[in-house]
């Protein structure tokens, strides 16, 4: 297990600090939110692409609660990082809760994410991660995708 | 991509044309609706792209087109309609949106805004209070999987039948309130989940109940025949299926990848994914997509039944004083099968309106009751802070774009350049001094919400009505708005 397993931490932080991180680049869009997300490795391009999202969510941070495991599967390596958004807009929406010390692991088609769930109070709210010019491409620093969210 | 004006080829006054030489790909022209003022707006950004991969589709019938106020979304523009053939035309939920159903309705009272001046704050912190809004809010009613299953199939009726509103406001909704091949059991846990708590809430963004007061009348005949006058108070309501409706999308985008690739259509945004209409994929999506839209009709419904409830205690007055009136509720994120005149030929087509308004005219025959004789009411909300327009639709929205016209002002500014550009805090002060009393639960969607980040809701009225896709009934001023 290399850097792409270690264990990441987001960060809740304004939405404007986004613009400091070279990793996350905001994208100007009329009606929705959409970022340049960059990551050395798949793993940091999914982790970095939730971090976008956390952000954008302004999520606000009250108490931990109990680690939890999901697995995600999709036929492609873009529809699965759709699906592990969404999945987090699921978690904030319905559950209050945001994933935090995410480990991922790929597995073939599939995603295995273990997490420490953190309860949060949320002030925006991001309807979906769309599929609209996502694309994972490699680059000569790691991998870059588009990502725009439904506000 | 930016496009210039030379790029475009002027139909008429009002109509631009992206014609089919533009990009190879394209099965049918692009149609623009803009005046020469208008046009500038929209050549910046994706939305001509994005009407062009629209127009690339399968089986898509004479025209992809913009509506007014189209601004860059994803998949379709805002502000798009595409209509295609049973056939050999696709369904696709990139077409309808994530907020399937997201929706407009106009109530009318019988209050003169003269005599309730001084309550306008007391009215606006009042429903402030009573409405659930905001994220993930939720609201008094926990649907069991019985209820809710009950909701997505009956829509409006559902809503009606449980004591929130009268049996006359289903006939004064789109479809009666009710889209007939809703499957309830075409949605997934997951959605089934989201929906259980939230009929009856508003959502955040653009989502709004506003106050208003009816300060112009452009058609005195039908103005009458709605039951509108100059001073009236009335109530606008914005809101759509919630996390139930959005999560149908996500469910049937990733369905519908695969029919895509299983019936070999070329999409150029993975947004797009389609099914041929009239296949099994795609009949299961626009069953799903119809339940959805049940959602969203009961839950305006409940939302104007919460809304007399804090309209009655604020102001003080009885039911029978009050007498909150539905004028008409309007779907502007959906997929209909309607029929249409093509080239001489009444035929069935699936039509897309996504942002997008139907507005058909007198006489048409799914229209009942009194709107047969005065034509589909259609409401055409501004962006906060500025009027609104009840409009009716035209035989000639009916022959040029499958009756249809715009949904709103239509998006200028991104929602971060808003924030940056615009003081919430002023920007309420200035609406306050205008006698626009606002209430929201985060300061930020002031700024993002701000007249300014909007086309000017005049010009893009004034678009439609001289095109002649729809006819001016009534402005409408706001007095007070609540946002989450």
């Amino acid at each position: 297990m290399g850097k792409s397993a270690a264990a990441a931490r987001i960060v809740a932080v304004g939405r404007n600090n986004i613009k400091e991180r070279n990793d996350i680049i905001p994208i100007e869009h009329t009606a929705d939110a959409g970022f340049i997300i960059k990551g050395e490795t798949t793993n940091d391009l999914f982790l970095n692409a939730a971090k976008a999202l956390c952000n954008l969510m302004e999520v606000e941070e009250i108490a931990p609660v109990k680690e939890e495991k999901i697995t995600l599967e999709a036929p492609s390596k873009e529809e699965l990082l759709i699906l592990w958004l969404n999945e987090i807009i699921f978690l904030a929406e319905q559950k209050s809760i945001i994933p935090k010390d995410i480990h991922i692991i790929f597995e073939g088609n599939k995603i295995i994410v273990n997490f420490k769930p953190v309860r949060v109070t949320i002030r925006v709210e991001v309807k979906a991660a769309t599929y609209y010019k996502v694309g994972i491409k490699k680059t000569k620093t790691g991998y870059s995708t588009d990502i725009f969210f439904d506000l | 991509m930016s496009f210039r004006k030379e790029d475009l080829k002027k139909v008429s006054d009002f109509v631009w044309e992206i014609p089919v030489s533009y990009d190879r790909a394209m099965n049918v022209p692009g149609r623009i609706y803009a005046s020469a003022e208008t046009l500038p707006s929209v050549l910046d950004g994706g939305a001509l792209d994005q009407i062009m991969n629209v127009a690339a589709l399968p089986g898509i019938v004479k025209h992809s087109f913009g509506m007014p106020d189209i601004h860059w979304g994803y998949g379709f523009p805002i502000g798009g309609v595409a209509a295609f053939d049973m056939d050999k035309g696709v369904i696709s939920p990139g077409g309808v949106g994530f907020d399937i159903n997201c929706g407009v309705r106009l109530a009318a009272t019988s209050v003169k805004v003269s005599d309730i001046k001084g309550k306008i704050e007391d009215i606006v912190n009042t429903l402030y209070s009573r409405i659930p809004l905001g994220v993930g809010s939720t609201g008094s009613i926990k649907a069991s999987k019985s209820v809710l299953k009950k909701v997505l199939e009956k829509g409006s009726r559902w809503a009606v039948e449980n004591g929130f509103g009268k049996e006359e406001d289903i006939e004064k909704t789109e479809e009666m309130g009710q889209m007939k091949g809703a499957n309830a059991d075409a949605l997934s846990k997951r959605a089934y989940e989201r929906g259980e708590n939230q009929i009856g809430t508003l959502g955040s963004g653009n989502h709004f109940i506003e106050l208003q007061e009816v300060t112009e009348i452009y058609d005195k005949s039908l103005a009458e025949d709605f039951g509108l006058f100059i001073g009236q108070m009335a109530i606008m309501i914005h809101s759509g299926s919630r996390g139930l409706g959005y999560q149908v999308c996500d469910d049937f985008i990733r369905k519908l990848s695969q029919a895509a690739q299983k019936y070999g259509i070329k999409i150029r945004d993975r947004q797009l994914v389609s099914a041929p209409v009239r296949s099994p994929e795609g009949k299961e999506y626009f069953s799903a997509m119809s339940a959805a839209a049940n959602y969203a009709w009961a839950n305006r419904q409940v939302l104007m039944s919460l809304s007399e409830k804090a309209l009655l205690e604020s102001i003080g007055i009885s039911e029978s004083n009050l007498r909150l009136t539905l004028v008409y509720d309007v779907a502007h994120n959906i997929a209909k099968i309607e029929r249409h005149n093509v080239d001489g030929k009444e035929i069935e087509l699936c039509v897309h309106r996504k942002g997008a308004t139907r507005a058909f005219p007198q006489g048409h025959t799914e229209l009942g009751g009194r709107f047969k004789k005065t034509g589909q009411p259609v409401i055409i909300p501004g962006s906060m802070g500025t009027s609104s327009y009840l409009l009716v639709g035209t035989e000639r929205a009916l022959t040029e774009t499958f009756g249809s016209v715009c949904h709103g002002a239509g998006r200028l500014l991104s929602r971060s350049r808003a924030i940056k550009t615009i003081n919430s805090e002023r920007l309420r002060k200035e609406l306050n001094k205008r006698g626009i009393s606002v209430r929201a639960k985060k300061m930020k969607t002031l700024s993002e919400e701000a007249p300014a980040s909007y086309k000017n809701i005049d010009d893009v009225v004034e678009v439609v009505a001289r095109a002649g896709l729809a006819k001016k009934v009534v402005k409408l001023k706001p007095l007070g708005v609540i946002k989450g």
